[in-house]
């Protein structure tokens, strides 16, 4: 059915011209893996409620994660190969392409040990392997984490479940990886925040105050920064760890806005200011 | 230094971001070069506490280019949840206000303005009054009972105020006001829950309200009994609503049906003032069916103690009675001690003279019938509200000043303290007496002492009759006297030595005869000894009963010193619509204060949680910050009389010596001076048990210690663990005494430290370690204390017996050497409430024909007869209760000056039943004159069903409403309702009985 009516992505893009490359891009490697990787059957929430309370991710659960590795794994093939047919940059084509070969080459073993490292964040493992097979270490990141978050059954990705289940640490409750964005929902007369997820992107609660990555909760010590002319969102700065984390601050919009790559122009402000950032797939954790 | 690429992608990981997404192919350029045009604003947010009515709710604001942007609620309070009432969101105006004062301001005598004068100037006149008015007022010695006593005091200054300002700054005021020998001190707790504290120490041993917010989910039935929770204390509604959605029975008694009536199950309405009669029928019940619970009352209570012999009630006078002085001999209430000097129990709970026979005897009188007649409660209602109350537990009992506000206050709350302690319901989940206090920080303002009657910490303040260390230890005991110490130490420092009694001599002595409180204050200056006013975020010129004595009082004074936000009545008191200024020649100086968010410090809520508010925007104009006014005033006052040899003067030394904030940290600083140090290493104190009795340690006020323990400074801790789920929050902040939530804790345990109900266990003895554990820190002297041990089975550790009261025993424990150690507290009209009538009553007193027990026959009143004739119901037949409303707040300073609080309320109003109007040809809106004998305002009518007229003593008896929040300043004007009330006073704290007087209503 046709809308007359923009999408809200599509009047964010008009507003925001030199990221319409890069949106389409995502979005269409989204598309193109959620056709050839399938949710897993994950624990009921009870289950996932009991697996929480230990503060241990559920993806770093040892049964779960092997079948998480194994299933990313016998995926790689056919995720690989519904990239090669999307509309992408060539230097981004080669990379694929290579990496399909290598993917037929290698053993189901190999296949599985590059998502353990992805998973377990094993950064210098990846970059390594990388540079041993000569494969495109970003291509390598963004395409294994979206190939992982795509196993993840939506409704486990859920604020609602987290939130029920009490979750509140700085860290995703699924993947472990640290948050890459935040949203502030209104909450009766205040707000509540969430963390935001940029490996399989799960949205959990945390706590309102204070540093989501070094823990000060001292606010004489962060500062916020505003972008004119991008209402929706905020900078939360730490004075004392030096990192920004975005910060959605409307609601509605969740679909634009908490994509990291969707406010990429606020992270090149945020390297302006000389400060930090966390919790991007792209980037090695800290 | 080299850096590989490595490192340097580490080192600026976002290039990092921009080299990777270069690497699928995508052309950062257009994006980076649009990122450029982006400008920043910078931004801030902080946490701080609302300002209304005690529930300590979280906000957080945001502040831009130094303004307030935003004000919400925190969601991570455990009070509130981001939740925010109308008022507290509504304060978010204020900072930025146009009505605000924000210049220091001068009336010159006679004139009919303010003049813009300097800070400095300000600053100057104010002490140079102060110090006039004491020096000139000074008072040497008092022929007091036949002696000639040394009192070293003066009567000319008073000190109002105290519960719009943080702790710290409280502190600042009552060691000034001490330091200058001033004994006129008061503040809002007066006139709101003065009577509160005297009720719970009688029967627990402290007066703070027992069970934090966070535990109404516990209960089982919830009982709210003079008070508006609804309007009043909209968080702790939201606390009840949990409760009820757990499937709590709520029950409402009240004057008039409310908002909190309606999400009540059950509304009981009953005549002002007689609370006693209803709760009395209730306690009759509970006793006569015996649905107490004999396991805690035995465990946990006095109820097996036999009382002397020789204690009677007759025709409404207990024995001791002076009917000169109107004041009991209290001896004849105590125990019949054994020879080791403790109370003597018996095993058979009503055998002769024990507690319970005398309680079943007494409250025997207290049948449905006569309840009812003097309630005007149908009896089948009474009947119903004690099958209520005796079937559910836990049960707490909820209040405000419905149960305060009379002459009879204090035995008002003794009846909850009596009743909760039957069914077992102290100490436990669910349970508990809160008190819901109504200024932001009245709870320290009271904490504080500033009081005439306490020094800081509920330590009694001297009078003749303990005017030296030994006779005051003998009287309060050595406990009190350890924390009297440390404050002395704190106070007088090095100076302060064994030898010298820790400087005691230096404190001004009190005239226990003497009213001191706000009401004697304006009295004096109407007969023209107060000559100097100094108030700090008060108008008791809206606030006090009989406001026409403060108005009057006023008048006469030399000076008046108003520390406010904004100009109040009580501050432009001399410009009354309708006065001529010129006859009026009181100088008076406006100090103009910023607003909380303008400013830091801690507040204490209610349930005795002291929490921490950061700085906001900056101080709008001129306006300063309390802590920064007090340091300017009491340095000039100090520098006034550095060069004075007079020993009167010596006191002043002595705390200047010890004033010695730093000007960036003083908040910080005087923190730490309340918390308390150990005086050879500097340590900051951790709990209570650190306090010392030999000058080793000091503390401003005991209470706090352990606030900034080791340092920490655990007012600003946002934990949000609650392992157990029972509400307690034990890392949110931090809780009086020594971080306990729940006090009296041990309660809930057997003898053995058993939780006795396991399912609901908050506290316990843990045999393997060999300490007290729990989900609330225990509340035991010892943590090490066994139970089976004195320290470990005390689960009422305040009183002098160890366990709580049921009958008010006067009784004073004593220490192996004979001394003191601690007496129990015992109202001054009576170990048990006994009904008696509000002064100004519509009928007479259904229990006795005696003409000395119509009412309290302790209260005197009138004390001035030519300022206060009591009204009689020929003259004024209706009964007139007044209270508060959601959308404005106590005297209406702030809020009348908040635009979209006066969209909701406009003007005050006089609420009246359809069959009254009827009776007075009054239809809604009309403007009718209601007149006391007191004064007379004009006001509309409202018309409702919510105050039935009642059948009292077989005569129909209307009660009408008025709210009290109107003066003749502010956006919002109307006359003071207080010009109309009645300002007879509860005689053990002088509280007023706003609640009940009388009136008479006409047409206008």
């Amino acid at each position: 059915m046709k809308q007359a009516r923009k999408s809200p992505m599509e009047s964010y893009l008009k507003a925001h011209p030199y990221l319409k490359e890069t949106a389409e891009l995502y979005l269409a490697m989204g598309k193109a893996i959620k056709a050839a990787a399938k949710p897993l059957a994950f624990p009921a929430r009870k289950a996932l409620a009991e697996l929480a309370k230990g503060a241990f991710p559920v993806l770093q659960q040892f049964g779960l994660q092997a079948e998480t590795v194994r299933t990313a794994a016998s995926t790689l093939p056919a995720a690989l190969a519904a990239l090669a047919r999307i509309p992408a940059p060539s230097k981004m084509q080669d990379a694929l392409a290579a990496w399909a070969i290598w993917a037929k080459r290698a053993k189901a073993e190999e296949r599985q040990a590059f998502f353990d490292n992805l998973l377990r964040q094993e950064d210098q493992e990846i970059r390594d392997f990388a540079s041993r097979e000569k494969l495109s270490e970003p291509i390598l990141r963004t395409v294994g984490w979206a190939i992982l978050a795509a196993l993840v059954p939506d409704d486990v990705k859920s604020a609602e479940l987290w939130e029920e289940v009490g979750w509140q640490h700085n860290y995703c409750p699924v993947c472990g990886r640290k948050p890459v964005m935040a949203q502030l929902r209104k909450e009766k007369e205040g707000r509540a925040r969430f963390l935001a997820c940029d490996g399989c992107h799960t949205v959990w609660p945390y706590a309102r105050i204070g540093c989501a990555y070094c823990g000060n909760k001292d606010l004489r010590k962060m500062h916020i920064l505003e972008p004119e002319g991008e209402e929706s969102m905020r900078l939360d700065v730490c004075d004392v760890c030096r990192t920004y984390l975005k910060t959605y601050q409307k609601e509605g919009e969740e679909d634009v806005y908490l994509h990291d790559w969707a406010t990429l122009h606020l992270d090149m402000i945020g390297e302006e200011k000389g400060l930090r950032k966390e919790g991007s797939v792209l980037l090695p954790s800290e | 230094m080299d850096l590989s690429r490595r490192d340097f992608l580490k080192a600026t990981g976002l290039s990092g971001l921009a080299v990777a997404l270069s690497g699928l192919g995508l052309n950062m350029a257009k994006v980076q070069a649009a990122a450029k045009e982006f400008k920043l604003k910078g931004a801030r947010e902080f946490t701080s506490i609302c300002h209304f009515c005690a529930c300590g709710c979280g906000v957080i604001g945001y502040v831009k280019d130094e303004k307030l942007i935003n004000l919400e609620g925190a969601v991570d309070s455990p009070i509130n949840r981001g939740a925010l009432c109308s008022k507290g969101l509504g304060y978010g105006q204020i900072p930025n206000s146009d009505q605000r004062a924000t210049k220091p301001l001068y009336r010159a005598p006679g004139s009919d303005h303010w003049e813009e004068i300097s800070w400095e100037e300000a600053i100057d006149r104010s002490a140079r009054a102060l110090k006039k008015a004491r020096d000139e007022g000074w008072k040497q010695t008092e022929v007091i009972d036949g002696k000639t006593v040394d009192v070293h005091r003066t009567d000319a200054i008073g000190f109002v105020g105290g519960s719009q300002i943080n702790n710290e700054e409280c502190y600042q005021n009552i060691k000034m006001a001490r330091a200058l020998g001033v004994i006129y001190i008061d503040n809002q707790t007066r006139v709101c829950h003065a009577t509160t504290p005297p009720a719970m120490n009688a029967a627990f041993g402290r007066g703070a309200m027992t069970n934090p917010w966070g535990d109404l989910k516990n209960s089982k039935l919830i009982w709210i009994e003079g008070s508006n929770l609804a309007e009043c204390h909209p968080m702790g509604l939201k606390n009840v609503m949990k409760a009820k959605e757990n499937g709590a029975t709520i029950v409402h008694v009240d004057i008039r049906y409310t908002r909190t009536s309606k999400i009540a199950d059950h509304f009981f309405q009953l005549r002002p003032g007689t609370d006693i009669a209803f709760l009395g029928a209730l306690i009759n019940y509970i006793i006569t069916n015996k649905k107490y619970n004999e396991d805690y009352i035995r465990r946990n209570t006095n109820a097996c103690c036999i009382l002397r012999d020789d204690y009677k009630l007759e025709d409404g006078i207990f024995s001791g009675y002076d009917p000169e002085n109107r004041t009991y001999n209290m001896e004849t209430w105590g125990y019949a001690l054994g020879p080791d000097g403790k109370p003597q129990k018996a095993q058979d709970l009503f055998a002769p003279n024990t507690v319970m026979s005398r309680l079943k005897e007494h409250y025997s009188r207290y049948t449905p019938e006569q309840a009812s007649a003097i309630t005007g409660m149908p009896a089948e209602d009474i009947q119903k509200a004690a099958e209520i109350f005796s079937s559910h537990s836990p049960t707490v009992m909820m209040y405000a000043l419905g149960m305060t506000q009379h002459t009879i206050g204090v035995q008002n709350i003794r009846c909850f303290t009596i009743l909760q302690l039957l069914m077992g319901n102290i100490g436990v989940p669910g349970g508990g007496v809160d008190a819901m206090r109504g200024q932001p920080n009245v709870q320290a303002s009271t904490d504080f002492g500033i009081m005439y009657q306490y020094f800081p910490g509920y330590i009694a303040y001297p009078t003749e009759k303990t005017n030296t260390m030994e006779s005051w230890t003998k009287v309060s005991g050595t406990q009190n006297r350890r924390w009297l110490i440390n404050m002395l130490k704190a106070w007088f420092g090095d100076y302060a030595t064994a030898e010298n009694d820790y400087g005691f001599g230096l404190i001004g002595v009190r005239n226990s005869h003497h009213n001191d409180s706000i009401y004697g204050m304006f009295e004096d200056a109407y007969r023209g000894t107060v000559k100097c006013l100094y108030l700090c975020g008060q108008n008791p010129h809206v606030t006090n009963a009989n406001a026409g004595m403060v108005h009057d009082g006023m008048c006469k004074m030399d000076t008046v010193i108003a520390q406010d936000i904004f100009i109040n009545e009580t501050a432009e008191f001399w410009n009354r619509p309708g006065d001529n200024p010129k006859d009026i020649q009181t100088e008076v100086i406006f100090l103009p204060a910023c607003s909380y968010l303008e400013r830091r410090g801690t507040i204490t809520n209610s349930m005795r949680l002291i929490q921490w508010r950061m700085e906001g925007p900056k101080p709008l104009g001129d306006s300063k910050p309390d802590y920064e006014i007090n340091n300017l005033l009491w340095r000039r006052i100090a520098e006034l009389y550095k060069d004075s040899t007079d020993p009167k003067d010596a006191i002043i030394k002595r705390i200047d010596a010890t004033w010695n904030y730093s000007d960036d940290q003083t908040v910080e600083d005087i923190l730490k001076e309340i918390n308390g140090r150990d005086l050879a290493t500097g340590r900051l104190l951790a709990g209570i048990g650190e306090l010392k009795d030999d000058g080793s340690t000091s503390a401003g006020m005991w209470i706090y210690t352990g606030v900034y323990g080791n340092g920490e400074h655990l007012a600003q801790r946002r934990g949000q663990e609650d392992e157990g789920d029972m509400g307690i929050y034990p890392k949110f902040a931090f809780a009086w005494p020594d971080n306990i939530r729940m006090i009296y804790n041990r309660a809930s345990c057997d003898e053995n430290g058993q939780p006795v109900d396991p399912a609901h266990k908050i506290v316990w003895w843990d045999a393997a370690e060999n300490r007290w554990k729990g989900y609330d820190r225990p509340d035991v002297g010892s943590l090490t204390a066994a139970p089976g041990t004195p320290g470990g089975n005390s689960p009422f550790r305040m009183t002098g017996e160890g366990y709580a009261r049921l009958f008010a025993a006067d009784y004073a424990d004593h220490n192996p050497d004979g001394t003191t150690r601690l007496h129990s507290y015992t109202p001054v009209d009576g170990p048990v409430p006994e009904f008696y009538e509000p002064v100004e009553s519509p009928t007479k007193n259904a229990l006795h024909q005696n003409e000395r027990a119509q009412f309290n026959p302790c209260v005197i009143y009138p004390r001035m007869p030519e300022r206060q004739r009591i009204g009689t119901p020929d003259e004024f037949p209706y009964v007139l209760c007044s209270s508060g409303i959601a959308e404005h707040w106590c005297g209406g300073t702030v809020t009348r000056n908040i635009p979209w609080l006066n969209e909701l309320v406009k003007e005050p109003f006089v609420e009246m039943s359809t069959q009254l109007a009827g009776k007075l040809g009054v239809k809604a809106g009309d403007k009718v004159k209601v007149s006391s004998a007191r004064s007379e305002v004009v006001v509309k009518a409202m018309v409702t069903d919510r105050a039935k007229p009642l059948t009292v003593n077989g005569a129909e008896t209307h009660t009408v409403w008025m709210p009290y929040s109107w003066g003749f300043k502010g956006l919002s004007k109307g006359p003071s309702t207080n010009y109309l009330t009645i300002d007879a006073l509860d005689p053990n704290v002088n509280e007023q009985e706003f609640k009940a007087c009388l009136v008479n209503i006409q047409k206008a």
